[in-house]
């Protein structure tokens, strides 16, 4: 096979070299026009999709602090900062229901045809501000109740948690963030996002009035949610 | 390359929070079919707030709703029942001088509750219980003995145990029940003392010898403590025969006694030494009396110290019906614990033992002898719809487990029941609620409402609650057509159920154990008349589902009726209040029209002081018993103003972070307290609470039952 080789690569190189003498005598004794065309600029260019979040008052991108930033493998932000519930400490069994409302953004150039979001389990912990005093209940996750609306545009389903096309319903203990958790929404009832383009959802959740008590006070339940969105 | 990607991608996705979506995107990777893909997780979390209570009484004395002041496990109940420290006065009463106990309430939680309320309990009397139940000598049974004076609680004691101290000049015991003339009998106990005065028991014909003397000699069976410090056992027939130890056992060390009269004379056992024995005497003078515990009446007595009262501690106090030898006496000095010390004892059937380790707290809600049995059923709701006991009803019953030390009534089922001392117009969109207990096939009824007071056939009945012959509770109205709703279970189990009964806008409805058993949305009011309610009788004659008997034969408890209906959360939270205190504050916060505890003493010991309550934030004084408008404080003490009136009171004033209410309890005795209450201990408890939202979050500190001499 080698040897194959090294045959054509002798005539070729003898090919060359009479090329290349006529040429020289041509050149110093006969005058001629050529054209070539020299692609320079020829390149190959990735898309990007990126997520933002943003609560109003603080942003999260999925790559970098929203100038850009070098995109990695996974392309995800583990560190960001907003409570997608109530940041606000002290809530009361019969308080007012408070709404966080969360808008997305695909912050890259290309449309997004996939989106997700996924809650993870349900943990509760002593509340920052409780001064020792911790509620003995160790159900405590049951006693949120929690719903989650989408309110972009056009959305085909107005309610996430629980699912539905309608309008999500009265917050109940029907639905609660032990009901939220470990779940999984596509891009129905979750919305797509073009370039540029947001969606917004309204999460909304209380202290239920009817099962919660003395012994709920002081507490803290967390539920991490991954939001994304794929080519 | 790929195995390279794999693991990279896989090391990130577990360590991040968005791990299911990031495997994901490795498996699609893996797989080939590369996607691009944005991710941000972010967690949602949800934090509530506080609500805590802390009290201090005199001597800087706090408690706490929950823990010890640095915060702890908060239970449902948010209340802690307070073992030391008293919001009403420890002092002796007397009337025309005012005592009075100040309490500082303060909010430790981070949040601010939007009401307080102030509860009351009337509990009787402090008892010294007996452990025995013999009945020697027309006894009727355990004989509690009733503390007067100085006397303090749950001292050190002997063999590793507890015993009371008497202060050597007030403090003393007596026995509730006269006995006929005990004869051939030892008693036996452990004291302390360091004082060469007193009695540590005696026997008197004279129910109280403070104020009237024995008469005929009746008073011998004494044993005390002479001038020289040594012990005397003084037996009277005829002669006064007194033996004496032979060295003082005032030493400030614990010491065995043990002394008896009978066929063998009398005897004075020291510790382990030698008996001092005379045979002079054999029987004691025969009459009735009753005995009395670190007092004795010793006029006459020769060899007798300054003071009748005795100084020092007592324990393990017992009376055996019988005369115990040397040997017998030995053994029972060489038990080494409390325990072992009761077994021994119990082995030679005393007719009483008296350990002597009582905390003060436990009432004995019986008729003080010498006393008027009261027959008051307070209406703690402030509306002064009194109860009058009928009948064949008792005072001072055991009261539901699940409110803790709660007391009761209990009727016969033939003649027992409460008649109440308000008519209302018309009750309608109301609650009735209370707790009973039944057994049996007969039924009978929890409350009742008709247009006469007494007993007999009304004109107008309804609103009848009642539990019929399979022990189905049913409650009863009229709108035009008698409509009842019935629970499909049956509750004549012999066991504490709570049952709530209502008629307006949301129907006909009924709960028992917190928990809605029948509804007729249908019917939603009663007939219109004028009646009184009745509690353990009603009239159901004509009635589909009527009772054979309409009095309850059972026991009754935290009866009452709020004017409105009550939500299913409300009547849970009543149902799970886990003790009287704070069902009582939870069900003030619903502002009864009436609520009658029944868990008064035929004592009436609260009967006997008269008393008011202030409330103070700031520079404004505030009267919450008797009630009087904000700012104005409250008025002389008088007998319109009784500790039993006081019931549950809702505060003017929340307790709030940073701004402390002060409540200030001020009492005197009565004039017209007879002199058989005075210098015993008074016991009633007094509650505090503050809450958000009426009933959902509270926190409360309780004194169940705080001693008051009188």
């Amino acid at each position: 096979m080698l040897r194959r080789i090294g045959g054509h690569t002798r005539l070729l190189v003898a090919s060359l070299a009479a090329v290349a003498a006529l040429a020289m005598t041509a050149s110093s004794t006969l005058g001629g026009f050529s054209a070539g065309i020299n692609n320079s600029t020829s390149s190959f260019s990735s898309a990007t999709i990126q997520l933002e979040e943003s609560n109003g008052t603080t942003t999260c991108y999925s790559t970098g602090t929203g100038t850009g930033g070098s995109v990695t493998a996974a392309n995800s932000n583990t560190t960001c900062t907003i409570n997608d519930l109530v940041g606000t400490l002290d809530q009361l069994p019969g308080g007012t229901a408070l709404s966080t409302t969360l808008t997305f953004t695909n912050a890259g150039n290309h449309n997004a045809t996939v989106a997700s979001m996924v809650t993870g389990a349900c943990t509760q912990a002593t509340a920052s501000d409780a001064n020792a005093y911790v509620g003995a209940d160790t159900t405590f996750c049951n006693k949120i109740d929690v719903i989650i609306a989408n309110t972009t545009t056009g959305a085909t389903d107005k309610c996430v948690f629980p699912t539905q096309a309608a309008a999500c319903p009265a917050i109940s203990n029907t639905n609660n963030l032990s009901t939220l958790a470990s779940q999984s929404f596509g891009a129905v009832p979750l919305t797509v996002i073009a370039p540029a383009a947001s969606a917004t959802y309204v999460v909304t959740a209380e202290l239920d009035s009817g099962v919660a008590t003395n012994a709920d006070q002081g507490l803290a339940a967390t539920v991490p949610f991954t939001w994304s969105i794929s080519q | 390359m790929l195995r390279s990607r794999v693991r990279r991608w896989t090391q990130g996705a577990l360590g991040s929070l968005g791990l299911l979506s990031s495997l994901l995107l490795v498996l699609t990777s893996a797989a080939g079919a590369t996607t691009f893909q944005a991710v941000v997780t972010s967690n949602g979390s949800f934090s509530t707030g506080t609500v805590q209570l802390e009290a201090t009484t005199a001597g800087s004395v706090n408690c706490y709703s929950t823990g010890t002041g640095s915060g702890g496990s908060v239970s449902s109940s948010n209340t802690q029942l307070c073992t030391s420290g008293s919001p009403v006065p420890t002092g002796e009463l007397s009337n025309g001088a005012l005592s009075s106990a100040t309490t500082t309430l303060t909010s430790v939680g981070n949040l601010n509750a939007t009401s307080s309320t102030t509860a009351s309990s009337s509990c009787g009397v402090a008892e010294l219980a007996d452990a025995e139940s013999a009945t020697d000598w027309t006894g009727s049974g355990p004989d509690t003995a009733l503390a007067f004076g100085g006397i303090t609680y749950q001292a050190g004691g002997p063999l590793s145990g507890q015993a009371i101290t008497t202060d050597g000049s007030s403090g003393w015991a007596e026995t509730t029940t006269e006995y006929t003339n005990p004869e051939s009998f030892t008693v036996l106990e452990w004291f302390k003392t360091s004082a060469a005065q007193g009695a540590i028991i005696g026997f008197s014909n004279s129910q109280d010898p403070l104020a009237t003397a024995p008469n005929a000699n009746d008073w011998d069976r004494l044993l005390w403590v002479d001038p020289s410090g040594k012990l005397v056992w003084g037996i009277y027939d005829g002669v006064r025969d007194e033996i004496t130890s032979a060295s003082a056992v005032d030493t400030g060390s614990w010491v065995f006694a043990a002394v008896s009269v009978g066929a063998a004379g009398t005897a004075l056992y020291v510790n382990n030494l030698p008996a001092v024995t005379s045979g002079a005497v054999t029987v004691a003078k025969n009459y009735s009396g009753w005995w009395t515990l670190g007092y004795g009446y010793l006029t006459s007595w020769a060899d007798i110290p300054a003071s009748d009262y005795f100084s020092g501690s007592v324990a393990q106090l017992a009376i055996v019906p019988s005369q115990l030898s040397a040997a017998q006496v030995s053994t029972i000095y060489g038990e080494s614990s409390p325990s072992g010390y009761a077994t021994e004892i119990g082995t030679f059937s005393p007719a009483n033992y008296w350990p002597l380790t009582d905390s003060g707290s436990v009432a004995f809600e019986a008729t003080i002898p010498g006393g008027t049995a009261s027959t008051a059923l307070v209406d703690a709701s402030g509306n002064a719809n009194t109860g009058t006991a009928q009948g064949g009803t008792t005072l001072g019953a055991t009261g539901p487990t699940a409110l803790g030390n709660a007391s009761a009534i209990s009727l016969n089922g033939t003649t027992g029941y409460v008649e109440t001392a308000k008519s209302y117009a018309n009750p309608e969109s109301f609650s009735a609620l209370g707790w009973f207990k039944t057994s049996g096939a007969t039924g009978g009824t929890v409350l009742g409402f008709d247009n006469v007071q007494a007993t007999g056939a009304p004109a107008e009945e309804d609103r009848l609650l009642w539990v019929d012959n399979s022990g189905k509770v049913v409650f009863g109205v009229n709108n035009g057509t008698a409509t009842e709703v019935t629970s499909p279970s049956a509750y004549n189990n012999g066991v504490w159920h709570m049952v709530v009964a209502e008629i307006g806008s949301s129907g006909e409805q009924l709960f028992v154990d917190g928990a809605q058993v029948a509804l007729n949305a249908s019917v939603t009011s009663a007939e219109s008349y004028t009646g009184y309610w009745h509690i353990g009788w009603g009239y159901e004659t004509g009635w589909s589902d009527a009772p054979t008997s309409k009095y309850l034969s059972g026991s009754l408890s935290e009866a009452g009726v709020v004017p409105v209906q009550l939500s299913a959360q409300q009547v849970f939270a009543l149902y799970s209040a886990g003790s009287t205190a704070a069902y009582a504050l939870d069900l003030g916060q619903l502002s009864p029209t009436s609520y009658w505890p029944l868990e008064d003493s035929a004592s009436n010991i609260c009967g006997t002081s008269e008393t008011t309550v202030q409330e103070t934030v700031g520079p404004t004084n505030t009267c919450i018993y008797p009630p009087e408008p904000v700012g104005t404080a409250c008025p002389a003490l008088s007998a319109t103003y009784m500790v039993t009136g006081l019931g549950t009171r809702t505060s003017t004033v929340v307790t709030t972070s940073g701004s402390p209410v002060t409540i200030t309890v001020k009492m005197e005795l009565s004039a017209a307290s007879g002199n058989r209450v005075k210098a015993l201990h008074m016991l009633t408890g007094l509650s505090f609470d503050t809450r958000y939202s009426s009933t959902l979050w509270s926190a409360a500190v309780s004194y169940p039952c705080a001693s008051v001499e009188l």
